[in-house]
């Protein structure tokens, strides 16, 4: 079977590079150098999972990440730099969680990661732009409102804990 | 079909819900529109999933029945009688002791309607049988988050035959013949080569069967020559597949070498023209009715592949044989390592009229690579090599005749020593 190594490869690695960049530098351009840390920490992690085959690796890849981004947020870090970030570390979920690589041989499977690759370079990049976009938005929530919205978000999770427990 | 979130849908979710309490908990504004990505994500799995998924399977393979130690090759086909399929993932589940030697069981890729999507892959397993029922399917999103998962169903079935080498040169008197054309002397006469006696000349004679010296010594008299009729003979082969006496050392059976053996002795009779038919005391009875050539060696073949050791048989069961199975008078030729207690129904067999044959796989040679003979194997394995010797002893002083069978040697060996001699 002919074995394609490019450029899938090259999109994973460019997504995680970027996301780790991303986390970094926003950490250390507020001052806090240890952001380094972690996200060299987060590479060395994801390259030991890669190579003993660790299935649980891009969830919690993404679930680390998310959570560094959010602190960094809360530790007062430019939300520009986290938004990039999350969304490059989200791209390279989506490509990591690909355990066969990319071997081909027929016109479905080239089709197939050519259209993934493209619909999830758009969701990046109107995430980002969503994102971004919010920024612009300014508008108080009362408390009432605030509670409301924390009792939805929490039944909603309720519900989701549910789901998963079904499955 | 079952249409689910997956656990990356779940996982998405939670990051979502996660970072909306977050950020309602900090009260801080930029942590909720983090989630935004997230939220994009999903409803770009969500926009992208495939509805009415329509798919057919079929599988399809080199050959039903395999030899043991060839592979085999499977093909198993996917149609997508539906819309067009982003992302569509089919995993075929092995049965146990099958392993794949080359190829992939599983695929993923996008499948526009009315294409087919293949599998290939060869095989190898032990002797038995194999059976698959369906292929796992799942339709989903380009991402996986929204999955469609169903169970098409693609049956299929291999025979894992065990090895066969057909004995040639097999010298075996039956006590009794079929009035039917086969390779045995009958006693009476008819067609043959043997000669086997002369009478009165009849009109319609061959002039070629006329004894011209006898005739020559009888004037006005002529006599033909008779020859020994050649017909088949009924063998009903059986197999001991009990537990209690099968043997496993280092990953080998001792049932194994008794199987190949009934196998080679099936092909053997078959092959030189007899009707055979086949009993197995095993896991579950396994019968096989008289017949011959070669769609009754696959049947036989077919049985002793599926042969599997088994616990609560014995051999009382003989003591209901059909006549069906093994006519009366029949050739009786058992494979088994013998225990003491089997001498009783083997005779009440010898009683009934069927010629008995016991090909004896040594278990104590089995167990200790030289039989119990050497001075310097253990007291235990010597006493139990002498035991055997005894009760081979007995049997024949029932009628039964024992050929005892080292597994180490080929059996042809012990076949074509001319044992079988005596009717």
């Amino acid at each position: 079977m002919k074995t394609i190594t490019l450029p899938g490869n090259v999109l994973f690695w460019g997504s995680l590079a970027a996301a780790l960049a991303c986390l970094a530098a926003g950490y250390w351009l507020a001052g806090m150098g240890w952001g380094g840390v972690i996200a060299l920490s987060l590479l060395a992690g994801w390259i030991t999972g890669r190579r003993f085959r660790w299935s649980w690796l891009p969830g919690t890849f993404l679930t680390v990440f998310t959570a560094a981004a959010a602190g960094g947020l809360l530790l007062g870090v430019s939300f520009h730099w986290m938004a990039a970030g999350l969304v490059t570390a989200l791209a390279a979920y989506e490509l990591g969680a690909d355990k066969a690589g990319l071997e081909a041989n027929a016109v479905f499977r080239n089709r197939f990661q050519v259209r993934r690759a493209a619909l999830l370079g758009l969701v990046v990049l109107f995430g980002l732009l969503a994102a971004e976009a919010g920024t612009f938005l300014n508008f108080t929530i009362p408390f009432g409102g605030l509670g409301l919205a924390a009792l939805a978000v929490l039944y909603g999770l309720v519900k989701l804990f549910g789901v998963i427990k079904s499955n | 079909m079952n249409s689910a979130m997956s656990g990356k849908t779940n996982l998405i979710l939670l990051l979502v819900l996660g970072l909306l309490l977050a950020g309602l908990v900090s009260r801080n504004g930029d942590i909720p529109l983090m989630a935004l990505p997230l939220v994009f994500y999903l409803a770009a799995g969500l926009l992208t999933m495939p509805g009415g998924v329509r798919l057919r399977a079929r599988r399809e393979m080199t050959s039903r029945r395999i030899g043991a130690g060839q592979a085999a090759a499977m093909r198993v086909v996917v149609t997508n009688e539906g819309p067009h399929l982003p992302r569509l993932e089919i995993l075929d589940e092995l049965p146990e002791g099958v392993e794949v030697e080359d190829g992939l069981r599983t695929e993923r890729a996008a499948l526009p309607g009315g294409r087919d999507l293949e599998l290939n892959y060869s095989l190898r397993a032990g002797r038995g049988h194999y059976s698959w029922r369906t292929l796992q399917v799942t339709a989903s999103d380009p991402f996986g988050l929204f999955e469609t998962r169903l169970e098409l169903n693609a049956p299929g079935t291999v025979h894992i035959l065990p090895p066969q080498s057909a004995v040639k040169g097999l010298r075996l008197r039956p006590r009794q013949t079929r009035p039917t054309a086969g390779p045995h002397l009958s006693r009476r006469s008819g067609l043959g080569t043997d000669f086997f006696g002369l009478r009165e000349y009849h009109p319609g004679d061959s002039l070629r069967r006329i004894a011209w010296r006898m005739s020559g010594r009888h004037p006005g008299s002529f006599y033909s020559k008779q020859f020994e009729q050649e017909e088949m003979a009924d063998i009903g082969l059986v197999l001991d597949a009990r537990a209690a006496v099968n043997l496993e050392l280092g990953g080998r059976q001792l049932l194994d070498y008794s199987v190949q053996a009934a196998s080679n002795l099936a092909a053997g009779f078959l092959n030189a023209g007899d009707r055979v038919s086949l009993l197995i005391l095993g896991r579950k009875v396994t019968r096989v009715f008289p017949g011959t050539g070669r769609r009754q060696n696959l049947a036989i073949q077919e049985a002793l592949a599926g042969c599997r050791p088994g616990e609560k048989v014995s051999f009382e069961t003989l003591k209901y044989l059909p006549v069906k199975l093994f006519p009366s008078r029949s050739t009786l030729v058992v494979v088994s390592p013998l225990r003491r207690e089997d001498l009783k129904p083997l005779s009440r067999l010898c009683a009934a009229g069927y010629q008995v044959i016991v090909i004896s796989p040594d278990p104590v040679a089995f167990s200790t690579g030289t039989g119990g003979w050497q001075p310097s194997e253990t007291l235990g394995a010597r006493a139990a090599a002498l035991e055997r010797r005894l009760l081979q002893w007995q049997a024949r002083q029932h009628g039964i005749r024992v050929i005892p069978w080292r597994v180490d040697q080929p059996i042809q060996k012990v076949l074509r020593s001319g044992v079988w001699m005596q009717p």
